[in-house]
């Protein structure tokens, strides 16, 4: 049989199907327990999460909206799928995506005495097979004649773009050190705001989850400081929990493997 | 009517090359070349332009001469100089202080050629690499990359498609990267998965350290010459490859003008031709000067070649 040559346009015409098909791979979902098809990061993505390190200097955008972005493009799911993707499963997937550059990672332990240990990715993800996702979680608390009820849940990856931008956009034009104290404290705020997915007030709905950023920003700096920490409390219990997938230790030093662009530079 | 009776079989690029030994006047050409556009970075494409417009003309099928890869451009110019001048290259170096010693060198082209053969043998470079439904043929990129990849010295990763001949998807459906412009190997390329492209760069990577850190001449004192392909150091080799001594040249013209023979005649001549037709008038001087020698003299009456033209001027 003779071989078939294949003009440049219909070239990338095969190519741009195979990558749907022939060489989507499966990737682990915690929230779901089940594999989801994915492409394979393109050369030109993992340019534009390196990029982002630079971009997230200046303010201007976060590395999660990047990777969402990306998971987004190169997801073989219906947009249902994509859309209830929680932030907990991005750093599962971010792992996965960064497998595919390579599958050793070195980690930094320690600065002086340098201590470095190179790591298998494959056995985070192996982690994140038997980590149960959290499910969602009720607060009560009674004030004087007002009983309130938040529903906690975490949240998904594709409001959380809208939480950074809160966080980073009031800090633009600020000077270095007032930069920081504003990053900070507006932080915590967004932190506390995405994790709660509702609010009940003597048992009505306040319609929390319609609100906007910035109003549901308003709401928690309202609500008493006794339920702020209760649902602080819960984040950082659940967060902890995630963290374990990918601490790892070398010389009784343990180290959280952060999540950012910098995970994407091979050495 | 031009002849071009040698034959070369290029082993990376699969083809043969039809081509005639350098004439003298073509090695007068490149010679002034060499003076016109000096050693320099700024030289370097005006030099890579000439040096290429003189040395076409020695090729017949010079369609073929523009398709071959850069490893094979190497060999057959070194195989060219060979059959046209000499086997050895001669080198002496210069040093700014006096009173070290010039080190010279005698390099044995046949053997680089081997070198250079055998170094990317070993590389394996040439051998498939595949992924899923995929098969990736790569080759030393075609001399019309050079300019792609001297511009590219400080990041390769963008010379990659450069590298690639070929992929075959399913089996027989195949995208040649032959006659593809740059943009389009990248394009191309860049449809490729991430982990795939990273064994493809690996390759390469691997085969572009094995052939500069080789050491191709087999000469201790040449070790600093590092065969790069993304700087001008074989540019350089070539230069001193061609390089001559014009003044000789025209000394040898000269001399071939008094005995009636044509400058244009010896325009079209080998340069071994030429070396005979030089030897035979030396010959002959040396032949009457003996004759002239009065009885007793114990000088043998034989005379250099610049002997013989203070001769004819005086």
């Amino acid at each position: 049989m003779s071989d078939q040559i294949i003009n440049f346009k219909d070239a990338l015409s095969i190519l741009d199907n195979l990558s749907k098909n022939s060489f989507a791979i499966d990737a682990w979902i915690p929230s779901l327990q089940k594999t989801i098809k994915i492409k394979e990061l393109t050369t030109k993505q993992q340019s534009v999460i390196i990029e982002n390190f630079f971009d997230f200097i200046e303010n201007k955008s976060t590395f999660s909206k990047t990777l969402f972005d990306i998971i987004s493009e190169n997801c073989l799911e219906d947009s249902s799928v994509i859309e209830n993707l929680t932030i907990f499963d991005r750093a599962c997937l971010a792992f996965f995506i960064r497998k595919q550059l390579s599958n050793k990672l070195k980690i930094e332990f320690q600065e002086i005495p340098k201590i470095e240990k190179e790591i298998e990715i494959d056995n985070i993800l192996e982690k994140f097979k038997s980590y149960t996702h959290p499910k969602p979680e009720t607060i009560k608390h009674s004030l004087e004649s007002v009983a309130i009820e938040i529903e906690l849940d975490v949240p998904k990856m594709k409001q959380d773009p809208f939480f950074d931008n809160f966080v980073y956009r009031n800090a633009e034009n600020s000077e270095d050190f007032q930069k920081f104290k504003t990053v900070l404290g507006n932080a915590f705020l967004a932190e506390i705001a995405k994790f709660i997915k509702e609010i009940k007030i003597n048992g009505n709905l306040f319609g929390y989850n319609n609100l906007y950023v910035d109003d549901k920003i308003s709401v928690i700096e309202k609500l008493p400081a006794v339920l702020i920490n209760d649902v602080n409390r819960i984040i950082t219990i659940w967060k902890s929990e995630l963290e374990k997938n990918y601490t790892v230790k070398e010389e009784n030093i343990e180290k959280v493997i952060k999540i950012d662009s910098f995970l994407f530079l091979i050495n | 009517m031009e002849y071009f009776l040698h034959s070369a079989d290029l082993p990376f690029s699969g083809i043969r090359l039809f081509y005639r030994e350098i004439n003298v006047k073509e090695q007068i050409l490149l010679g002034k070349i060499a003076i016109l556009y000096p050693f320099g970075e700024e030289n370097n494409n005006d030099y890579i332009t000439a040096f290429e417009k003189i040395l076409i003309n020695c090729v017949e099928n010079k369609d073929d001469f523009y398709k071959i890869n850069i490893l094979d451009y190497i060999l057959f110019l070194t195989k060219l100089r060979i059959l046209s001048i000499d086997n050895n290259l001669e080198l002496e170096f210069q040093d700014n202080d006096e009173k070290n010693l010039k080190p010279k060198f005698t390099i044995d082209l046949a053997n680089f050629m081997k070198n250079l053969y055998q170094v990317a043998i070993d590389t394996k470079l040439s051998e498939e690499i595949e992924y899923k439904s995929l098969k990736v043929k790569l080759n030393w990129p075609s001399i019309k990359s050079k300019i792609v990849l001297l511009e590219n010295k400080k990041n390769i990763i963008p010379t990659i498609p450069e590298f690639i001949e070929k992929i075959t998807i399913d089996k027989d459906q195949v995208i040649s990267f032959e006659n593809f412009e740059s943009y389009q190997k990248e394009e191309v390329y860049s449809k490729l998965p991430i982990s795939f492209k990273n064994k493809i760069e690996n390759k390469i990577f691997k085969s572009i350290e094995e052939l500069v850190n080789k050491n191709l001449f087999d000469i201790k004192g040449m070790d600093w010459f590092k065969f790069n392909l993304y700087d001008s150091s074989y540019f350089h080799f070539f230069r001193l490859m061609f390089s001559c001594n014009l003044k000789q040249i025209y000394q040898e013209y000269y001399l071939l003008a008094s005995k009636n023979i044509s400058l244009s005649y010896v325009d079209n001549m080998s340069i071994p031709d030429k070396k005979v037709y030089c030897s035979m008038v030396e010959e002959e001087f040396n032949l009457k000067s003996k004759r002239n020698q009065p009885i007793g003299n114990p000088s043998d009456g034989s005379m250099s070649l610049s002997d013989l033209i203070k001769e004819f001027e005086g």
